[in-house]
């Protein structure tokens, strides 16, 4: 590493402000959680899967427009369907709410630079939707354990249908995502 | 306003992410029968819907502004950026670059704002986010390039303009000055000094027979009745001084820290300068200046007046050294009339300003110098550079001795009081009879 990278790291750390490392700390924070949400459902950690999400975490957290995050949340996802595969437990709404937050938050900190301080305003508006998409998320965990307990056939066209209607949705999302210029 | 450059919304790599997450979540949930990875998936796809359906459709206006283009060292201004159409903008950010001279406040340069929600309904919401700017230093600085971005809901879209910023002048800050001794003689018509001349004025010159033309309220009543003849009271005329201010700007020596800092023997000089001016102009005196070794504009010729000092401070600030001038360095004569008090400011380094001091006093004006060297100019640990300073040094003081020699007193800028020892010395003088060269 030569002297002027390193020297460009000290001055990010001296100049990040403390509500970004907070903001950091929560990402760290809620990956492992969502680590440790498998972990408590499991009953046994993962020694090799905590080393990998600590340091994609923290590379994550001070790179967050990178591809970290998307790993992370990959890694755990799989992890779960992996080692549980149930939906009859509360930890798998905590283990996705913890990566939701996850993402949110690296998302909340890849808007601002390093030493910049989100308005009050700004958080209280991410912390209601936050709150608000969680409480989906733990409805549809609901459900989904009430139809899973009914124990129902596979239904051929109901399949379709659901794909058609998730990839209309999937259109739908990039025509509005992707810009029209392009 | 200045000039922007502004992208469309672009879409971020978190929504990238939500959107990755959110289908392939659910379509691998209904492939493969995992219904556990629907829930994993669910937040991520409601986020991802929640996106795009407020996506920002039209770019947004954007008009910046400084509150205050022309500020004294150590005054602060506000660069601002006003958002229009921002109805579907979650937040905004602006990124103020680390410039030398100016101090930021958030310290990082980093301010952000969220929207107030438009009254009259769609496309009236607006943002406005600052940054203050302190500047630390004289002269004329450029204040950006800004970095300003613009995010949607849940950071899923973020459109970037950079505000190619604004120029600042920054006027110096005069030292503190003040002088106490009697002032220069002058000729001139207005003015607060006493006059060699009788005529209208304050002060009394003395008690003389009525002459025709004199004002009755003159008349002394007294003596007149006393003597029997009419005799009129008569005063010096109220007088202004015209000095002509030289300022050395070949070379910039020592450390220059800004307003809160080390001062380099420019700052010195220019702060001086400014305090001078500041000084004789409040008096009502006219004072003119005059700049050597600079890039630009030079010259201010002579006139009164507060107005006048915002434009010799104007010049002051636009000083650029430039030693490739010193061949260039000419005193226009003519300019500078032979009662005017010249004062020249110089750390005298270059030998260029005690040559034009000489020439000045040698057409019969009365020169001071000021000498601006800073008392810790030279901080090379080299041993070689450290006697050639010496050196050098040395043949200054042999110069400013010669220069003494011939008339010309030199005294070192020490702020409220530098200038009184010469300025008792030219009153001394002014009664002697002088050899001009013509």
């Amino acid at each position: 590493m030569n002297d002027a990278r390193l020297q460009g790291w000290i001055v990010e750390v001296q100049d990040t402000s403390a509500q970004q490392w907070l903001l950091r700390a929560v990402a760290l924070a809620t990956s492992l959680g969502a680590l440790a949400a498998v972990a408590a459902e499991t009953g046994r950690w993962w020694p090799f899967g905590l080393v990998v999400i600590t340091v994609l975490s923290v590379s994550s957290a001070f790179r967050p427009d990178s591809y970290a995050a998307a790993l992370v949340i990959a890694i755990v996802a799989w992890h779960w369907l992996a080692v549980v595969d149930r939906v009859d437990t509360a930890w798998l709404p905590v283990t996705a709410c913890m990566l939701f937050v996850y993402h949110s938050v690296i998302a909340l900190t890849a808007t601002f630079p390093i030493g910049g301080v989100v308005p009050a305003q700004t958080l209280v508006v991410w912390l209601r939707r936050i709150a608000l998409v969680s409480g989906a998320t733990v409805a549809m965990w609901g459900l989904v354990v009430v139809l899973d307990q009914r124990k129902t056939a596979g239904n051929g066209f109901l399949t379709a249908l659901a794909l058609l209607v998730v990839a209309g949705g999937a259109v739908a999302l990039r025509s509005h995502s992707l810009d029209e210029q392009r | 306003m200045s000039l922007s450059q502004a992208d469309s919304w672009q879409a971020s790599p978190a929504h990238l992410r939500a959107v990755i997450f959110g289908v392939a979540g659910v379509v691998g949930a209904l492939l493969f029968r995992v219904p556990a990875m629907l829930v994993m998936a669910a937040p991520f796809a409601f986020v991802a819907v929640w996106s795009a359906a407020t996506r920002p459709r039209a770019d947004m206006g954007l008009i910046s502004s400084v509150s205050t283009r022309t500020l004294r060292e150590g005054e602060a201004t506000t660069w601002t950026a006003h958002f229009t159409d921002a109805d579907q903008v979650d937040h905004v950010i602006a990124l103020a670059p680390q410039r030398r001279w100016f101090e930021t406040r958030p310290r990082t340069g980093v301010a952000a704002a969220a929207p107030r929600s438009g009254a009259a309904g769609p496309g009236a919401s607006t943002v406005s986010v600052s940054v203050a700017l302190r500047s630390t230093h004289w002269g004329r600085h450029d204040i950006g390039p800004m970095n300003v971005v613009a995010v949607s809901c849940w950071g899923a879209f973020r459109w970037k303009a950079l505000d190619t910023g604004h120029q600042v002048t920054t006027l110096p800050l005069p030292a503190v000055f003040d002088a106490a001794a009697p002032q220069h003689r002058a000729n001139g018509l207005v003015g607060l000094n006493r006059s060699s001349r009788p005529g209208e004025g304050g002060e009394f010159a003395g008690i003389r027979l009525f002459q025709t033309g004199d004002r009755l309220r003159r008349i002394n009543w007294q003596r007149s009745l006393r003597s029997g003849e009419l005799h009129v009271t008569s005063t010096y005329a109220d007088q202004d001084t015209h000095v002509a201010l030289f300022v050395d700007a070949l070379i910039d020596l020592g450390a220059s820290e800004g307003i809160d800092g080390a001062a380099s023997s420019l700052d010195t000089t220019v702060r001086a300068a400014g305090a001078i001016a500041e000084h004789f102009l409040l008096r009502g005196d006219r004072v003119s200046l005059h700049v050597f070794g600079s890039r630009g504009r030079s010259t201010v010729p002579p006139a009164s007046g507060r107005s006048h000092l915002r434009r010799i401070l104007d010049v002051l600030s636009t000083i650029e050294p430039d030693s490739s001038r010193a061949g260039a360095v000419r005193v226009d004569r003519t300019a500078i009339p032979g009662d005017a008090l010249a004062i020249m400011l110089s750390p005298l380094i270059s030998p260029v300003a005690l040559e034009r001091a000489a020439t000045i006093a040698s057409h019969g004006l009365t020169v001071a110098v000021v000498d601006t060297l800073p008392d810790d100019v030279h901080s090379d640990n080299d041993a070689i550079t450290e006697l050639a300073w010496r050196i050098r040094l040395l043949e200054r003081r042999r110069e400013v001795r010669i220069i003494e020699q011939i008339g010309v007193p030199v005294t070192a800028w020490r702020g409220p009081g530098s200038l009184d020892p010469f300025l008792r010395e030219i009153a001394r003088r002014a009664t002697a009879p002088r050899m001009v060269r013509r």
